[in-house]
């Protein structure tokens, strides 16, 4: 019955409004950085250059992305270290770091009164 | 005590800014409070005809603005709320006639003798809402559970903060549509403001009590004169809790529930 019903209300496709959050979320965080998916695939691969100067890295898994939070946006990177050759019992380490964009103006004094 | 300038905005334009203002200024009013409401959207008037207040319009704001009349003869009074004032827009100038220090000195003038100075801003993020959000000591952002809309308020939230002297920014979730939003097919008012990342003042459900109440010039009825209210007081201070837009499910939202669909 409810399957009759749901196909009624076309439950079965992915709903708008989900696209829309998806859609919405990727571009606001990209209008707020004024930094494309391209210049971000760009300084993605410079970063790793910098950063294999110094130690392997497993340069397949890196993932870097923009993310909101809140009004704020951060670039957000995962770089796996490579399994080191020389100290074979020792866990692969990872460099995490996350850096916080300009956009935003830095406002000092902040929240407070509530408004409802 | 001096009254609060709020600027009604949104980047995107036909969102329902006017029909805020409009509201937003008839329901202070009904409150006891002093309100003057100006028309910002130069050489668009439209304020005038949301609040029935056309044919009664001598000067406007431009006139105020390069001496022609005073402050106090531009004003016009609204008939059924003697404590309620329009500043028309000029219809025939166009918005370069007005610079925020223009609306600066206009509104620091009106804001001793009133509450609230409302300023209904145009859409866009030129000139003319320069304009309007110069004078703002608080800004409220309308927007569509839209993607577009959504967008351009996410903009405008950003040049808000980003101006040297950012105010308090809060939102208005206009035209909502409660059985789109649980079927899916609508940006919940949680979704939009998780979003934009903001703080909500209120929620305005789509009816076409609206374009009724907009026909005659009068204040809406029903629903939307309630969420009107609501934010009216949230301006005030008091702290309203939110309407549940949900009692009042389409029929197809009732034969959802029928076969017992979430
Ligand atoms: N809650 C609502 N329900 C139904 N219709 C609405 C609602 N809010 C606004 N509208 C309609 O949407 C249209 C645009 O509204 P309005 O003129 O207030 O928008 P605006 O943001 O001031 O537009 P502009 O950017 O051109 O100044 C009007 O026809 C109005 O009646
Ligand atoms: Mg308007």
């Amino acid at each position: 019955m409810s399957n009759i019903v749901d196909r009624f209300f076309s439950r079965k496709d992915q709903r708008s409004a989900k696209t829309a959050m998806e859609r919405l979320r990727f571009v606001l965080v990209t209008d707020r950085s004024q930094l494309s998916p391209e210049k971000l695939r760009e300084m993605q691969a410079e970063i790793i250059e910098v950063i294999k100067k110094y130690c392997r890295i497993d340069e397949s898994a890196v993932e870097m992305k923009l993310e909101l939070r809140e009004r704020e946006n951060y670039l957000v990177a995962d770089i796996p270290l490579a399994k080191s050759v020389e100290q074979p019992h020792e866990e692969p380490g990872r460099i995490a770091f996350s850096l916080q964009t300009s956009n935003s103006s830095s406002k000092l004094e902040e929240e407070e009164e509530d408004s409802e | 005590m001096s009254g609060r300038v709020i600027t009604i905005t949104s980047g995107k334009g036909g969102v329902g800014k006017t029909t805020t203002t409009a509201n937003l200024a008839m329901s202070l009013a009904s409150l006891e409070q002093r309100v003057v409401a100006i028309d910002a959207d130069i050489g668009l008037r439209n304020l005038d005809l949301m609040m029935g207040l056309e044919n009664r319009i001598v000067y406007d704001l431009v006139d105020v603005v390069e001496g022609r009349c005073k402050l106090k003869q531009a004003m016009v009074k609204h008939k059924d709320y003697p404590a309620l004032a329009l500043i028309p827009a000029s219809q025939v100038r166009d918005k370069t006639a007005i610079s925020p220090q223009d609306m600066i000195t206009v509104a620091n003038e009106l804001k001793h003798a009133h509450d609230f100075v409302l300023i209904d801003s145009p859409a866009g993020i030129e000139w003319g809402f320069k304009n309007a959000v110069a004078p703002a000591d608080e800004v409220l952002v309308v927007t569509n559970p839209e993607v577009s809309a959504v967008r351009d308020a996410d903009r405008i939230i950003g040049l808000l903060e980003a101006e040297e002297r950012p105010v308090p920014v809060r939102l208005i979730v206009n035209r909502i549509k409660l059985g789109m939003v649980r079927r899916g097919d609508m940006l919940s008012v949680e979704d939009v403001v998780s979003l934009l990342s903001i703080k909500l003042i209120g929620v305005v459900p789509d009816d076409e009590i609206i374009i009724k109440s907009s026909n005659e010039g009068v204040a809406a009825t029903g629903r939307p004169k309630q969420a009107f209210e609501d934010i009216a007081r949230r301006l005030m201070g008091e702290k309203v809790p939110f309407m549940n837009l949900d009692s009042n499910g389409g029929v197809l939202e009732r034969f959802r529930k029928l076969f017992g669909g979430g």
